[in-house]
Parts: structure tokens; sequence; C-alpha cells
């Protein structure tokens, strides 16, 4: 498992180029570099990395296009690197294809968890998974619906149910409220956010132990939502 | 005045004449024929004078016919039939001047009208050229002294439009509004000369009023190149700042994980660790700020479109409070969302914003065994959003000499709740402490969601 995986990082500030390098390397990472979207592009094709950091803000092309081309033929994990108060660039680079995104000024352990994660990802993909979904205390079983809480079965009405899968499909990746709204209630409803938010509100009831400061079923304000859940092996 | 009496000594001097040439023409002409002469000299006076002149020598000349010409001469008696004749020729010397008066009357008329409308368009095309009010108010006052041989005095100013005896207010009426009003004294206006001067009146207005805004659209240019120039600034000054600072943030976070993570820290090292430690801490707080005052610049620069959307506050408490989770680690904090808090329409990111920094400012001002109160609850108008603190209360802080409480924190979060028509209230919490809260006014309620079809 531990063969060196390489990561593809896309960033034109020298500063931050030495410092996913360091970060990456401490994690026995391969690392390649491109300063310019084009050359990101080319050693994307050329060197097939197993992830891709991008900055979106690139001297030479929108980071956004960068990925609009990549997603053309790759379905490479990308990480997203953007600056706070962006939110509609996140949004778009996430309905892009983007996996993640990163605030700047960010933090290692915040990088290495979603660096962690989407490698992990990759792993698992092939491995054969089952149909059951854990987080906390609670299960939720895709084929049987069946939803416990500390063991005890949970009653879920199925637009509960079908929000649910939607975020545990997507294992811990942020899901666009967008994409949750045109999933869960159909096209047409995109703009009606307050469903997600009171869905939101029932499913955190149901399913955390402290809806207030709920640790699984997040919202990234202005972003999204995100289930961080883990997906149990076959047995 | 003096026209009249010219008219009047021409009417006198025609008929004369006409009465010698018709004399010297007696000899030739049957009497029969010499009023002929006559009329030809009442058109002619008419023409030259007038009506009153061309009727005054209408008279003349047929009362000299009667005394001269018509037996008895020298008298003014006359047979039946001869006063029939006189009438008759009365009758025509008078039809035949006040035409000939009435022609000459439009012809003036017509070359009045056509000098007045070229000394309009002469005034419009030159003010065509006024780039200032200033400029325009000189073309039309050289204008005017040419044209009517006065000087008007103008004033732009539109409430200014009382006159003193003896003068006369024109106001400069332009579609839009009173622009200003033009004064000259009543006495140097001919009666004929009032319409031509609420003409000039009109297009010196028109002209002020296209400057105005010619004005306004330069300003509202300028303003926006002003922005556009502050939010450029701003983007390359926040590219700028944050590059180092997410360089400086993260090899410092690098550094205290290395020096005391996996928990072989070696001994000499303790105090680097710590080092380090404070680096990163101080770092984030700097990058923390740093955001802070760009924020606070972008609100201030004008020009900020909030995304304005439902939240629920419960979303936005929890996460700020994940924003600030290991920094608040250490603290006994409770969160109390009222349970009937209907959904929030705000812009979500700069009201999570708000609380976060609460949450530093509390932070900052309290002592570590200090508990937070972070709470949520509907009000008469809106939504309340606030935290408590058990620190030293707020009048300590201001005693002590801090005039803006909370600094560039807090500062944001009033620039926040003001671009939401909101506002940010510090009081005092009822156990002691601080409390600040964010109070929004809401209009709306969040529609509910579709009913469940209840089938499974």
């Amino acid at each position: 498992m531990n063969e060196a995986r390489t990561v593809l990082v896309i960033e034109d500030e020298r500063a931050i180029l030495k410092l996913l390098r360091d970060v990456l390397e401490d994690e026995h990472l391969v690392v390649r570099e491109a300063t310019t979207g084009r050359m990101g592009l080319v050693e994307a094709a050329s060197r097939r990395p197993d992830l891709v950091v991008l900055d979106l803000g690139l001297p030479d092309m929108d980071g956004k296009d960068v990925l609009r081309d990549l997603r053309n033929w790759s379905d490479i994990p990308v990480l997203v690197l953007s600056a706070r108060g962006a939110e509609e660039e996140k949004v778009v680079a996430l309905d892009l294809g983007a996996d993640d995104y990163l605030v700047k000024p960010f933090g290692v352990p915040e990088l290495m968890a979603r660096l962690r994660a989407l490698l992990r990802r990759r792993e698992g993909a092939t491995a054969a998974k089952g149909p059951v979904y854990k987080f906390g205390d609670a299960t939720v079983d895709m084929v049987t619906r069946f939803v416990t809480k500390a063991g005890v079965e949970i009653h879920v009405t199925p637009v509960e149910f079908r929000l649910l899968s939607e975020l545990l499909r997507a294992e811990g990746r942020i899901v666009t409220q967008r994409h949750l709204l045109r999933e869960v209630w159909g096209p047409g409803h995109e703009a009606n956010t307050h469903y997600l938010r009171i869905y939101m509100g029932h499913l955190r009831r149901k399913l955390e132990d402290d809806p207030a400061r709920p640790r699984h079923l997040l919202t990234e304000t202005g972003v999204g939502c995100r289930c961080l859940c883990e997906r149990a092996e076959e047995p | 005045m003096k026209a009249q009496w010219v008219g009047y000594a021409g009417a006198i001097g025609g008929w004369l004449i006409g009465l010698g040439i018709t004399f010297a023409l007696q000899r030739f002409m049957d009497p029969v024929h010499l009023p002929l002469v006559g009329i030809g000299f009442v058109v002619g006076i008419a023409a030259l004078w007038g009506r009153i002149p061309g009727a005054i020598a209408a008279v003349l000349m047929t009362l000299s016919y009667d005394f001269f010409f018509l037996p008895p001469l020298f008298s003014f008696v006359v047979s039946t039939q001869h006063f029939v004749s006189l009438v008759v020729l009365l009758a025509i010397a008078l039809a035949v001047g006040q035409l000939a008066a009435r022609l000459r009357r439009q012809a003036i008329a017509a070359r009045t009208r056509q000098e007045n409308a070229q000394a309009t368009a002469q005034l419009a095309r030159d003010l065509t050229g006024a780039v200032t009010a200033k400029q325009a108010v000189e073309i039309t006052k050289n204008r005017m002294r040419e044209i009517f041989g006065f000087v008007p005095e103008i004033s732009l100013d539109p409430n200014d439009t009382e006159g003193a005896t003896g003068e006369m207010v024109l106001p400069l009426k332009a579609p839009r509004k009173v622009r200003g009003s033009m004064r000259l004294s009543r006495s140097a206006v001919a009666p004929e000369d009032q319409a031509l001067l609420e003409t000039f009146a009109a297009v010196c207005a028109l002209s002020l009023e296209r400057i105005h805004f010619v004005e306004v659209a330069h300003d509202a240019l300028l303003r926006m190149e002003g922005e556009k120039m502050r939010s450029h600034v701003l983007s390359c000054l926040s590219h700028d700042l944050r590059t180092p600072l997410t360089g400086i943030v993260a090899q410092s976070g690098r550094l205290a994980l290395g020096l005391s993570g996996n928990g072989t820290v070696r001994t000499e090292s303790v105090e680097l660790a710590g080092v380090a430690d404070s680096l990163h801490r101080e770092s984030s707080r700097m990058a923390d700020l740093v955001e802070n005052l760009l924020e606070l610049a972008r609100l201030q620069s004008g020009g900020v479109r909030l995304r304005l959307d439902w939240h629920s506050a419960e979303d936005l408490c929890a996460s700020a409070l994940r924003h600030r989770e290991k920094f608040l680690a250490d603290r006994k904090l409770s969160v109390d969302v009222d349970d009937r808090l209907a959904l929030v329409w705000c812009d979500g990111v700069l009201v999570e914003r708000v609380i976060v920094n609460l949450l530093d400012n509390a932070h900052r001002h309290t002592p570590p065994e200090g508990g937070l109160r972070l709470w949520a609850r509907p009000t008469s108008t809106g939504v309340a959003i606030g935290l408590d603190d058990q620190g030293p209360g707020l009048r300590t802080q201001v005693e002590s000499g801090e005039t803006t409480v909370g600094g560039i924190g807090l500062s944001l979060c009033r620039a926040i709740a003001r671009a939401h028509g909101g506002l940010l209230e510090v009081s005092d919490a009822p156990g002691g402490g601080a409390r600040v809260e964010l109070r929004l006014v809401q209009t709306q309620r969040a529609p509910e969601p579709p009913a469940e079809e209840v089938s499974e």
C-alpha cells in the first residue's frame, strides 16, 4: 500500500509551493510541481498523479478552467486551494468536479486530513465495500434503509433518507447545496436552501449526540454540507 | 410714443402732398377721377405708418375732396348724389388703408418672429459649448446684452424667487426642477419682449440642467473608477498578505507538530517546542487579524453585495464553533439555541464571521476559567445571536481605556451588522460579565418545505 504515491501541486507562489512540498514529503509522498495551469495539465497527463492540489489563482489561466480541462479526461482527486471569503468560487470549483477545498491560510493538520481522506478514498475505490456506512455510533444500511443510533433503530422519512444517502455517498467530501437540492428535491428546487437547512436540522436531531455541536453532519456555510463517515468493509 | 407722432405728421404731410398733386392734376382730369390720387396716398401712409395715420389720411382726403373739388367749391355742403359718392369714397379709402396697415403689421410680426427665433437658436447654439454653469450664465448674459440691450442678474439658487419692487423674476425652469432665476428691472422690458425673455430663460434652464446631469454622470464615473481601484488594491493586498501568512502559519505549525508530536520531545527542545507553539498561535492570530482587516476594508469601501440566503442559527453557531474548536478546547462553553427560532435570512458567511469574532473577543477578555454561553433567540423584530462571558464585564473594559471595545474584531462585527441593517449591542450579561449580541431584523419567514407523502 505504501508504494510511493505522487501528488501534483499546481501553484504559482514559491512560498506555498515549498510549504506543500515539505508537508507532502513529510508524509512520504512524491511531489511534482507546476507553476502554471498549462504546465499543470501537461504534468497531470504525463505523470498520472494520484492526487492534484490546485490553486485557483494562477497567473496564466483560471484555476477553474484547469479543473474543467482536467475533468474532461481524468477523475484524479483534486484538492482546491482558495482564499477565504471566495465562497462562490469554491462552489463553482466543486460543481466542476473538485473533490474538496482548503482555505488559505490553512493549518498543516487540516491539509493532511484532507489529503489523507482523498488518497484513502482513491485506494478504497477498488476494494470491495459493503452497503453499510458508519459515523459516530450511527449506522446506515443503504440496501435495507435501516438506520440505527447506539444500536436502536431510528425512523427517518424518505426525504431525510435521500439527503442522508447523498451525503454518505460522497464519503466525507463536501457536497454543494445546489447538488443536494437537485438530487433530493429535484430540478427546479436549487434555490430552496431553506429545505436543506430544515432537513439537516432533522437529521442532526436524530443522529448526532449534540445537535448544537455536530461531529459528523456538518454544514459549511455558503458552500454545502458533508458527512464525516466510514464505509464498512464487505464482511 | 415717438413713432405715433411721426405717423400723424406723416399722415398730414402725405395728405398735403396728395392735395397739391390733386390740384395740379385738376386741369387735365375729370373731377370724378381725382379721389384716386388721394386713395393712393392713403394706401402709402397706412403701409408706412399703420392703421391710425391711414384712417386720419382717409378722412382728411374725403373732406378736402368735398371742400375743394365738389360744387359748391370751398364749402362742405354737398348734394345728395355727391354725398353718396363721398360716403363710398370714405369707406373705400378706410378699407384699403386698413388692409395695407394689416399687411404691414404682419410683415413686421413675421420679421420679429424670425429675429426672435434666430436669437433663441443662437443662444441655444452658444450654450451647447458651455461645460460649467458659470459659463452658461455668462453666455446667456452676453446674448441678452446683444438682443435686449440690458444684462439681467442670474442666480443659480432655485429658491431665490423673491423680487424687489420694480423687479421682474423669471424662474429658470427645466423639465426636472427649477435651476435658478433671472432677475431684471421691469421698466427695461418692453411688453413685446416678454415672450422672448421667457424663451431665453427656458433655454438657459435647459442648458443648466444638462450641465448638472453631465456633472452627476462624471461624479458617478469617478466614484466607480475609485471603487474599482480600491477593490483592485484590496485584492492585491489580500493576495500579498495572505501568501506569506499562509507560509508562516503552516510552517510554524509544522515546526510545533514536529517538535512536540509523537510524544518524542527531546528534553532540550521542550523550550523550543514552546517557542514554535507560540509562534504558530500568534501567527494564526495575525492571519485572523489580517482577514478581519481585509473584510472590514471591503465592507467599508462600499459596493459589497450581501449573499442573502436562509440559514439556521444553529448551523452558523456550530460552524463558527468548529472553526474555533482547538482554540476553545480549554473553555467551558454552552450553546443555547432557542427551539422556536425560525431560519434567518442573512449572509451566512458574514454572520458566521461575527460569531467567530465574538468568540475570539470573549476568549481574549476573560480568564481561562470563565465559561462562555453562545445563544440565539427570536426577538420581536427578528433574531438575536449573542455571546455571554463571565469576564470582568463591559464597564471594566471601557474603564481600562479600551474606548473601542473589542478592536478590529468587533468593528468588523459592527460593519457586518450595519450591512444587514441590524446592529451590534454590547451590554452586561445577566450573571456578570459582558454580553455582545448581533440583532438582525427579519421581514419574512422561510416557507415550509412541502409535506412528505407518508408512504413507506
